[in-house]
């Protein structure tokens, strides 16, 4: 590889250019290279974009599990988009994932920056609570008892410590969707990998900020934010993406219910895959897709700029 | 409608070569969309099962292939049973596999795959209705066994229910399913020791929903529901009216449409008055649990926590810790003092329920197997559920335990002989006089029983799902406000009515005005022969009003 130098007192845009080199790779190099691609590039088409286009395909036409298929271009398409049900569901789905993100997203930040503050002693015991690992399905068993609306942990609350009425929770059309988002604000899920990125930042930045007088909500602004911003722009994609896709823990607490008020896309398209109807399954995979694609590419437009340039 | 047979097929070959896939890509394919397999035509066929090399691969349903040496504790009946069929057809060879034949997709996915063992439920893939098991048939997921119900003569060895049950595994001719069990209706427990005890008169088979009613709310006390029934418990009540999800009166034939049923669930005060009583029963006198499975419900009536469950009436004869027989034992009082079974009462209209007659479960054969693979299949099915094998595990039950209920466990039969050669005892003998005439009351009843079923050919979709409906009974059961339910059932109504449009039928219009007329004219016959209250008051009317305008007739 060519070695570049520079007299001293050169201009720094003239070092620009310059630092680019090109590599010229040797024959071994390249075999090398491609060995450690074509798995990876292999198991994406295979795993990845051959299933998206197989699916578009199977949306054109009345595929069955068995016998001949026939193309029907966008019958399917046009009879979803016609379906009242995929209307309410693509509703409640965005309903969740708006609240699931607000309500689940911000606070694990906000938590794990004030973490940060506490004694290393206080910070380890909040981590081990807050981190204790939960089987999913001893979860669901464990709130599907504390949401009973006969002999629930909540009801108990409400009832005998509050002297509300008696309460719905998931039987309820209007607090479903926030009883189901609840757990996850005390689960904390996210809030370790933060945690990560803001033990990573120098403690001489803030160091250097209390000398230069900033208080608390200066150094999180200045400092802690911009710091974790690449890991929040990461983990809000996958958030958006997960909220959207959602359909395992409302499908095992409601079933969608009561009157489909927690009936999620995914979970109408596990409807439809039951009833027989692939290609229309199929057709409301590619809805769903094109809605995820669009908020996710808006979101990275949005979310473009560099914090450190 | 003549457009709905107009599409083109194109063949598995055609799609792959218009996805420009070939070979390794194929494999691929597999993985990513359902297997577009053609269906075996025809293959050698062989009158004998025992005379051809076959293979036979086994989930562990309907039968446990037994191991090569004997666990500890020796063989169970059934197992020695399944070793005297293997060793009268050396040249099936059996395989004793792992596969995921309960999970929906799973088993779909094992069919179109090609590795769907030998035995599995149809229900799994048909969201357990009898309309969906025709469906799937008619799509090709499950064998069609019609020469082998010829060669193995299998009707003539089914009992009357079994028989009056035929469009579990029959369709338009075509055999696909083989009876395993038969259940003589769905209906009702109590516990007559607990009525006895709080002085209450027990349930007979005229019981109304309205005396259920006020006997579960006098039952009801801080440890004590007074009656526990399904999630979808609402369909029991709704049923006994003509009503429900698959109610006679919901159902509108309509063949100047692409799909040929509309929805109408709004134009019956019934069905209104019906869903009210249940939701007091959860909601204002909190004497209903309605959120169980048929097994937690016998559960809570054998600890004494619900008084009156409904269940399949065949749990009368469950052997388990927790059936009635074990109640009875552990009560040490005779069985007929401690429950009670009746069939689910008749409407307010005097209509007798669908969900009274006798329902038959079945288990399909896989679909790729060749006529002699089909044969091996049946012939063990034969030996093990009707023949020689069945009547050596009833006979080793009792050498065994010497106990008659573990005889006639489950009980009826599937098998048209209802005792066992060698063993000294009567169904009678073991669950009482009173349960044999509920099932011959059911049986008796229910015979010609029209299901729409039995005279529509089976469409190649199901049409709308069930969602708008189980959205509204789910409301109806677990809000426990001040709901409008006329408001709630115009909701499914119209969302039904609105996916429908989107539909077309396979059927071809004057084959299914036919076939719809053949239907209502079952049910006049029937109504008008058992029921003639009912027939007068309120078929007749609403044929004439409703119906025949629709058909023309």
């Amino acid at each position: 590889m060519a070695e570049q130098t520079l007299a001293p007192g050169t201009p720094v845009e003239e070092m620009k250019p310059a630092a680019v080199v090109e590599v010229k790779l040797t024959r071994r190099s390249r075999v090398e290279k491609w060995a450690f691609l074509i798995p990876a590039l292999l198991f994406q088409l295979s795993w990845g974009w051959y299933p998206l286009v197989v699916a578009f395909l199977l949306s054109m036409t009345d595929a069955r599990p068995r016998g001949p298929i026939s193309w029907t271009g966008f019958q399917s398409y046009s009879r979803v988009w016609a379906d009242p049900l995929v209307g309410s569901a693509f509703r409640v789905t965005i309903i969740y994932a708006a609240l699931s993100i607000v309500l689940t997203f911000l606070i694990p930040i906000i938590v794990a920056i004030l973490l940060m503050e506490m004694k290393p002693r206080v910070m380890r015991w909040m981590m081990i609570l807050w981190f204790l690992p939960l089987s999913g399905v001893a979860s669901t068993i464990m709130w599907r008892y504390v949401y009973n609306q006969d002999f629930g942990f909540l009801q108990w609350i409400a009832m005998d410590v509050l002297g509300l009425e008696r309460q719905g929770f998931l039987a309820s059309a209007d607090q479903v969707l926030f009883w189901l988002i609840f757990p996850g604000i005390l689960m904390f899920g996210p809030g370790l990998i933060y945690m990560a990125g803001l033990q990573s930042i120098p403690q001489s930045y803030y160091e250097a900020a209390e000398i230069e007088g900033a208080g608390l909500w200066r150094k999180i602004w200045t400092i802690s934010l911009p710091r974790i911003r690449p890991i929040i722009v990461m983990m809000l994609t996958f958030a958006i993406i997960g909220s959207l896709q959602v359909f395992d823990w409302p499908k095992l607490m409601t079933d969608g219910g009561p009157g489909g008020a927690s009936r999620t896309v995914v979970m109408y398209m596990f409807d439809l895959l039951n009833s027989l109807r692939y290609s229309d399954a199929t057709a409301l995979a590619i809805f769903l897709f094109i809605l995820i694609m669009a908020i996710t590419i808006t979101y990275r437009i949005l979310f473009k700029e560099d914090p450190d340039s | 409608m003549s457009s709905k047979n107009a599409s083109k097929g194109l063949s598995r070959r055609d799609f792959l070569k218009t996805l420009g896939i070939g070979g390794a890509g194929a494999a691929m394919f597999a993985a990513g969309l359902p297997a577009f397999a053609e269906r075996e035509s025809s293959a050698s066929f062989a009158p004998r099962a025992q005379n051809a090399n076959v293979t036979l691969q086994i989930a562990g349903f309907p039968y446990t292939v037994p191991t090569a040496e004997p666990p500890e504790g020796g063989y169970t009946a059934q197992q020695q049973a399944f070793l005297a069929w293997m060793e009268q057809n050396p040249n099936v060879r059996i395989e004793s596999i792992e596969a995921p034949i309960w999970g929906t997709g799973e088993l779909r996915t094992l069919i179109t795959g090609g590795t769907a063992p030998a035995f599995f439920h149809p229900g799994v893939l048909a969201l357990w209705t009898i309309e969906g098991k025709h469906v799937v048939f008619n799509q090709g997921l499950l064998a069609d066994l019609t020469a082998q119900y010829e060669e193995f003569g299998l009707e003539t060895q089914y009992s009357d229910a079994v028989r009056a049950g035929s469009i579990e595994w029959e369709v338009g001719g075509a055999r696909f399913g083989l009876p395993e069990g038969v259940t003589p209706g769905n209906g009702i427990f109590f516990r007559r020791d607990i009525f006895e005890e709080a002085g209450i008169e027990p349930l007979t088979v005229d019981s109304t929903w309205e005396e259920i009613e006020q006997k579960a709310a006098a039952l009801t006390n801080e440890s004590r529901l007074g009656m526990g029934t399904q999630w979808w418990g609402v369909e029991w009540m709704l049923a006994s009216e003509g009503y429900g999800k698959a109610g006679l009166f919901n159902y509108l034939p309509t063949p100047e449409n692409g799909w040929n049923w509309r929805f109408d669930y709004t134009s019956y005060p019934e069905m209104v008055e019906a869903t009210a009583r249940y939701r007091r029963m959860i909601h204002q006198d909190r004497s209903l649990g309605s959120n169980y499975g048929d097994w937690e419900l016998l559960g809570q009536f054998f600890n004494g926590t619900m008084a009156i469950v409904t269940v399949p009436l065949q749990f009368f004869t469950e052997t388990g810790d927790i059936g009635p027989g074990a109640l009875a034992a552990q009560l040490d009082r005779p069985l007929e003092e401690v429950v009670g079974a009746i069939p689910h009462p008749r409407g307010m209209n005097g209509m007798y329920g669908p969900e009274g007659r006798p329902g038959v479960s079945v288990i399909s054969v896989n679909p790729d197997f060749d006529e002699a693979t089909k044969s091996a299949a049946v012939s063990l099915y034969q030996y093990m559920s009707l023949g020689e094998g069945f009547v050596t595990q009833r006979r080793l039950a009792f050498e065994q335990t010497g106990n008659l209920q573990r005889v006639f466990s489950p009980y009826p039969f599937v098998s048209v002989a209802q005792s066992i050669e060698g063993v000294e005892g009567t169904p009678t003998d073991a669950w009482g006089q009173e349960y044999i005439d509920l099932v011959n009351y059911t049986t008796t009843t229910a015979a010609g029983y029209p299901m729409r079923g039995e005279f529509f050919p089976p469409e190649l979709d199901l049409g709308p799902t069930e969602s708008a409906w189980g959205d509204a009974t789910s409301l109806l059961r677990d809000d426990p406000g001040d709901l409008d339910i006329s408001a709630t059932y115009q909701t499914a109504q119209d969302i039904r009515n609105t996916q429908a449009e989107a539909f077309s039928s396979v059927i071809p219009d004057d084959q299914f005005i036919a076939a719809a007329q053949a239907y209502y004219q079952a049910n006049a016959e029937y109504w008008q022969a058992n029921f003639p209250d009912f027939y007068e008051n309120t078929y007749r009317p609403w044929f004439e009003q409703v119906i025949a305008p629709r058909l023309g007739v």
